[in-house]
C-alpha cells in the first residue's frame, strides 16, 4: 500500500535507553573470543543498553516524551492522539497507551491506543497518527510512542538456547516522535507484509521466549525490502539529491550494509546507530536519528528516507522533510516512570517459607521465587549463609536462623501468615509447623528431593495428614546433578554457565524444577496434593 | 576466477588464514562454517554475482568444492 499524507510534519523526536549497558565482547570467555570478535564484526553490534529487572519499555517511553513535550513548550491538551507501538507492551489487556494518557497527564480528549510491530514499527505508526490528525477538524497534535526492551542477559534466571544469539542482538529504547499540522508539508508512506512468514520471528505465548529464523529474515531483508525500497524511490520520484539521509532499521550491519549495496546508495548517506544500542527493535529508526542529531543539526531541515523491516515480516517506508530544531539527544536512565500498582505475577501475594540447607537447588529456588515477586522468609541454621542469600534477593526478605522448633517458631509469630513452605525435611519442625497458628488455610508444602528416596516425602505427608488435614503436600524430584549447573561459583552466573556449556540442553532441567516448586506455590496447583513431579531422565525411580 | 581466488574468497568469509582451505574438505567439519558465515555467503553472491543464494541450497553445500563450484 502506498500513501501520501498533507499538511502533517514531525516536530521533534526524543529517544531514551537504559543506563545499564551490556558490552558483548564480555561473553568472549564463554562464546570464545574469536567467535564473538566475528559476531561483532559482521552484526556491527558492540553495545547494547539493556533494562535491569522492573523498568518496562513503557517507563523509557514516558521519559522520551516528557522531555520532547517540554522542549516543544506543548501544552499537554493540545495532544489528540497518543499511540504506542511496542511488542512489550505494560499488559495484555487494555492498551497500555491508555494507562500512559493518564500518566502523562494528557486530556480524555486524547485517543490511545496500541499497536503491535516491531521492527517496522515507526513508519507505521507515524503514518497512522498523521492520518488521525489529517482527518480531525479539532486536534492539530499527536504522539507517536515506539518502544521494545530487551532484558539484561545476566539478570535472567531462566533459559531457551535459541534465545542466546538473539538476546547478543537486542537492546532497549523508546522514543517519542511529535507530529502536528503544518502547511507545505507532505509524509509519502508505503508498507508492505508478508503472512507466509508470520513465524520467522515468533514469541507464541506470554511465557516463551522469542525465537528467530536469521536465515529467513535476511533473505527478506537484503532480497525483498531492497526491491521496496527501489519501488518507492521510483514510484515517488525521488532523486538522490531529494534525499540527505536514509535511516534503516538497525537490524545488524551485515544487513544493513547488503541493503545499502543492493540500492547502490551513497554510505556516506546512510546512518548508524547499532554499534553503541544494539538492534532496538522499532525504536532504532528514530533512536538512529536522535543519536545523529548533532550531524542533523548542521541544517535547520533535512530529509529523510527511513525504512524499517523485520518482525511480521512487515516493511515501512517514509520519506519527509523534517525540521531539526527539536531532535533530542538520547537520554538515559535506568529509573521507572510509574510505580506498577496491580501484581502480575501469581506469588504476588504468597508469603512463602523456605528452609535453607545445603541442597544445590536451595540458591537458584530462591532467586527464582525471588523473581516471582513472593514475599520471601529464609529459615536455616547458619545466619551467615541467610545474610548472603538475602544479599543477593532483589526484593526484601526476612530472614530468621533457628536452633529448635521452640526458638523458629517464637521468632516467626507475627502477623504473617505462610501461603507455602519449600524444603521442609525435619520432622519435629513439621509438627510443630502443622499444629501452628502460621499457616494459612491451604498451605502449599513443597519437598525437595534430591537423588534420596521417597520415603521423607511420605513421612512429612503423614504429619500433615495427621494435624493440619487442609494442607497439601507434595514432591518436586531431581538429581542433584542436574542442579550443579545452578551453583555460582567465582561470580559465574547461571546466565554466564549456561553460555559456558555451550548451551546444553540438559542445563534446561533446571529450569523445569523451578518451574515445579512455582507452580506448586500458586492458587492454580490448589487441587493437587500428595503428587510427584519428577524432573530427570531416571523414570525407575518410580 | 579461478578455484584458489575462490578459496582466497570462501577463507575470508570464514576468517580463516591463507590455505587453510581445501576443495575436498567437507564444511561440518569447519567449525567456521557457523550461522554467519553462510549469512555472509549470501550477502556475498548478492552483492558480487547478483544472485540469490537460498537457504536450501546453502544446506544442500556438502564440501568446499561445492560451494566452489557455485561461485563464478
Amino acid at each position: 500500500m502506498d500513501a501520501k499524507v498533507e499538511g502533517i510534519a514531525i516536530k521533534g523526536i526524543s529517544s531514551y535507553v537504559p543506563e545499564n549497558v551490556e558490552d558483548n565482547m564480555d561473553f568472549a570467555q564463554f562464546l570464545g573470543e574469536r567467535r564473538i570478535k566475528k559476531q561483532i564484526r559482521l552484526t556491527g553490534i558492540q553495545k547494547r543498553h539493556t533494562s535491569l529487572k522492573g523498568q518496562y519499555a513503557s517507563d523509557l517511553a514516558a521519559f522520551a516524551a516528557e522531555k520532547l513535550i517540554a522542549d516543544l513548550g506543548w501544552s499537554k491538551d493540545e495532544i489528540g492522539v497518543l499511540i504506542l507501538v511496542s511488542q512489550e507492551r505494560d499488559y495484555i489487556i487494555p492498551s497500555t497507551a491508555i494507562a500512559m494518557q493518564e500518566r502523562l497527564g494528557l486530556s480524555k480528549e486524547c485517543v490511545a491506543f496500541d499497536i503491535n510491530l516491531g521492527c517496522s514499527a515507526f513508519n507505521y505508526g507515524v503514518h497512522t497518527v498523521a492520518t488521525f490528525l489529517s482527518a480531525s477538524n479539532n486536534m492539530k497534535k499527536g504522539i507517536c510512542l515506539i518502544a521494545d526492551s530487551a532484558i539484561s542477559l545476566k539478570s535472567r534466571r531462566s533459559f531457551n538456547v535459541d534465545a542466546i544469539s538473539f538476546s547478543l542482538l537486542a537492546g532497549s529504547a523508546a522514543t517519542a516522535v511529535a507530529l502536528e499540522k503544518t502547511e507545505d508539508s507532505t509524509i509519502l508512506f508505503s508498507g508492505n507484509c508478508d503472512g507466509s512468514n508470520y513465524d520467522a520471528i515468533i514469541r507464541p505465548g506470554h511465557t516463551c521466549d522469542t525465537t528467530m529464523k536469521g536465515n529467513v529474515v535476511f533473505d527478506y531483508a537484503i532480497n525483498d525490502v531492497s526491491d521496496y525500497i527501489n519501488a518507492f524511490k521510483e514510484k515517488n520520484a525521488l532523486q538522490e539529491d531529494d534525499i540527505d539521509y536514509y535511516v534503516f532499521h538497525q537490524a545488524q550491519k551485515l544487513i544493513v550494509e547488503s541493503i545499502v549495496d543492493s540500492c547502490g546508495l551513497p554510505t556516506e548517506k546512510v546512518l548508524y546507530s547499532m554499534q553503541e544500542y544494539g538492534n532496538t527493535s522499532g525504536a532504532s529508526v528514530p533512536l538512529t536519528i536522535c543519536a545523529n542529531e548533532q550531524l542533523l543539526k548542521k541544517k535547520e531541515k533535512v530529509r529523510l528516507l527511513m525504512c524499517g523491516f523485520g518482525v511480521g515480516l512487515s516493511c515501512g517506508i517514509t520519506y519527509l522533510e523534517m525540521e531539526t530544531k527539536h531532535i533530542l539527544p538520547v537520554g538515559e536512565t535506568n529509573k521507572k516512570f510509574y510505580e506498577e500498582k496491580i501484581p502480575k505475577n501469581k506469588l504476588y501475594d504468597a508469603s512463602v517459607l523456605v528452609f535453607v540447607d545445603d541442597k544445590p537447588s536451595i540458591e537458584s529456588i530462591l532467586l527464582y521465587l525471588d523473581d516471582c515477586h513472593a514475599d520471601l522468609t529464609l529459615c536455616g541454621q547458619d545466619e551467615k549463609v541467610l545474610l548472603s542469600l538475602q544479599e543477593r534477593l532483589q526484593r526484601d526478605c526476612e530472614i530468621v536462623s533457628y536452633k529448635s522448633w521452640d526458638d523458629l517458631s517464637a521468632k516467626l509469630q507475627g502477623d504473617k501468615k505462610m501461603s507455602g513452605i519449600v524444603n521442609l525435611e525435619d520432622d519435629t519442625i513439621a509438627r510443630g509447623l502443622a499444629k501452628s497458628e502460621l499457616l494459612k488455610e491451604q498451605v502449599s508444602v513443597v519437598m525437595l528431593s534430591g537423588d534420596k528416596s521417597k520415603e521423607r516425602f511420605e513421612e512429612i505427608q503423614h504429619i500433615f495428614a495427621e494435624t493440619n488435614n487442609n494442607a497439601r503436600v507434595n514432591l518436586v524430584s531431581y538429581t542433584d546433578s542436574s542442579m550443579d549447573y545452578y551453583e555460582e561459583r567465582n561470580g559465574i552466573s547461571w546466565a554466564e554457565k549456561f553460555i559456558e556449556k555451550e548451551l546444553s540442553s540438559d542445563m534446561i532441567r533446571p529450569n523445569y524444577i523451578l518451574t515445579a516448586v512455582e507452580w506448586l506455590l500458586n492458587k492454580e496447583s490448589r487441587f493437587i496434593s500428595g503428587s510427584t513431579i519428577c524432573v530427570s531422565d531416571k523414570p525407575e525411580w518410580f | 576466477m579461478t578455484i584458489q581466488e575462490k578459496l582466497s574468497v570462501l577463507e575470508e568469509i570464514f576468517e580463516l588464514e591463507d590455505g587453510d582451505l581445501a576443495e575436498e574438505m567437507r564444511l561440518e567439519d569447519i567449525d567456521e562454517w557457523d550461522s554467519m558465515s553462510k549469512l555472509y555467503l549470501v550477502a556475498h553472491v548478492k552483492k558480487n554475482m547478483q544472485k540469490k543464494l537460498s537457504i536450501e541450497e546453502i544446506e544442500n553445500f556438502v564440501t568446499v568444492k561445492d560451494i566452489c563450484d557455485y561461485l563464478e
